[in-house]
């Protein structure tokens, strides 16, 4: 619920060696931001599960989807913390913002509150549509399935991977070097694959679509 | 999504700032009503606090011009050079909507 106080523990170090800080803090708001500071490698919203394998070279923020839609935009929050760690660089941090939104909106509203992508076109569908979204939200079923971010270090630059808990889809095969097909100006949905695609250095799907992939390569980083 | 509505004799004033994405879809509705109830001949949009858009704010912005269109009210966007402005060019809205930029 909105203002309410959220919990969360923040883990520092890595591996075998990390180990989680009291469950005093706060991540809500603002407050994220300071959870999501160096030297912080993972930070989990209390009574989900911890994700395994935290280390030094990532990032872990892991919230139900009920968090990602209250005030103080989580995942702009979390590409704020990449750009302050140096590891994306500042002139894609909008870029990046952008392609995480799109598909944090795919991970919760398709995903985890299992709601189809194609039934919104009118306002009176929108309506009802957004009406669905509140309902499944405080709906602990679907509301409190998480959403974990991810942020590597790779070889040749960064992955940012968005995990959620649906039911999962067969995305389409992506050819990098082919063109977006064009929606059309008019078009209420289908344009936030490409976006994803045109805002980043490449983008793959795992886990039978419960997993999305967005790179952006060292050329484009500051390491 | 902050936003703020005002109307005049002619005109209902819509002020975005923050936001405007995929986590606004329930709060957005109730927007599409009011301009709808005022049935104003014009519909000013000023987006130029809107620091960040993305499809489903978008998506929001096409469903309003249908409002628009089906009450025969006269849509503008206000809008300054940044990543709102750019998402509206780079989608063509200025081929179905008056895009004022300062």
């Amino acid at each position: 619920m909105a203002g309410e106080i959220k919990i969360g523990t923040v883990w520092h170090g890595a591996g075998d060696g990390a180990k989680p800080i009291p469950a005093t803090v706060r991540i809500d708001g603002d407050n994220l931001s300071t959870a999501l500071a160096a030297p912080t490698i993972a930070c989990v919203e209390s009574a989900l599960d911890v994700p395994s394998t935290p280390t030094e070279t990532g990032l872990i923020l892991k919230l139900t989807s009920s968090t990602f839609f209250e005030d103080g935009d989580p995942g702009t929050t979390f590409i704020e913390s990449l750009v302050a760690r140096n590891w994306l660089a500042q002139d894609r941090q909008y870029d990046a913002i952008l392609a995480l939104h799109e598909a944090l909106a795919n991970a919760i509203i398709h995903g985890n509150l299992a709601i189809a992508g194609g039934n919104a076109e009118t306002p009176e569908e929108f309506k009802l549509q957004g009406q669905l979204i509140v309902d499944r939200l405080g709906d602990p079923a679907f509301g409190n399935l998480p959403v974990t971010l991810t942020a590597q270090i790779v070889d040749n630059g960064l992955e940012i991977s968005i995990q959620d808990c649906g039911k999962g889809f067969t995305p389409r095969p992506i050819d990098p070097d082919a063109p977006e097909p064009d929606v059309g100006i008019l078009a209420k949905r289908g344009r936030g694959i490409g976006l994803i695609r045109e805002s980043s250095d490449g983008m793959r799907h795992e886990d039978n679509g419960r997993r999305t992939i967005i790179f952006y390569s060292t050329a484009s980083n500051v390491q | 999504m902050q936003c703020s509505v005002t109307t005049s004799d002619d005109s209902v004033n819509l002020t975005f700032s923050k936001r405007l994405i995929y986590s606004d879809t329930a709060g957005f509705a109730p927007l599409l009503e009011q301009v709808k109830k005022h049935g104003l001949p014009n519909c000013a949009v000023d987006l130029k606090e809107l620091e960040h858009i993305d499809s489903s704010g978008l998506r929001m912005l096409l469903l309003l011009h249908d409002v628009c269109r089906d009450i025969g009210a006269q849509l503008v966007f206000k809008t300054t050079q940044g990543q709102v402005h750019t998402m509206l060019m780079h989608s063509r809205f200025d081929t179905i909507v008056t895009i004022e930029n300062h």
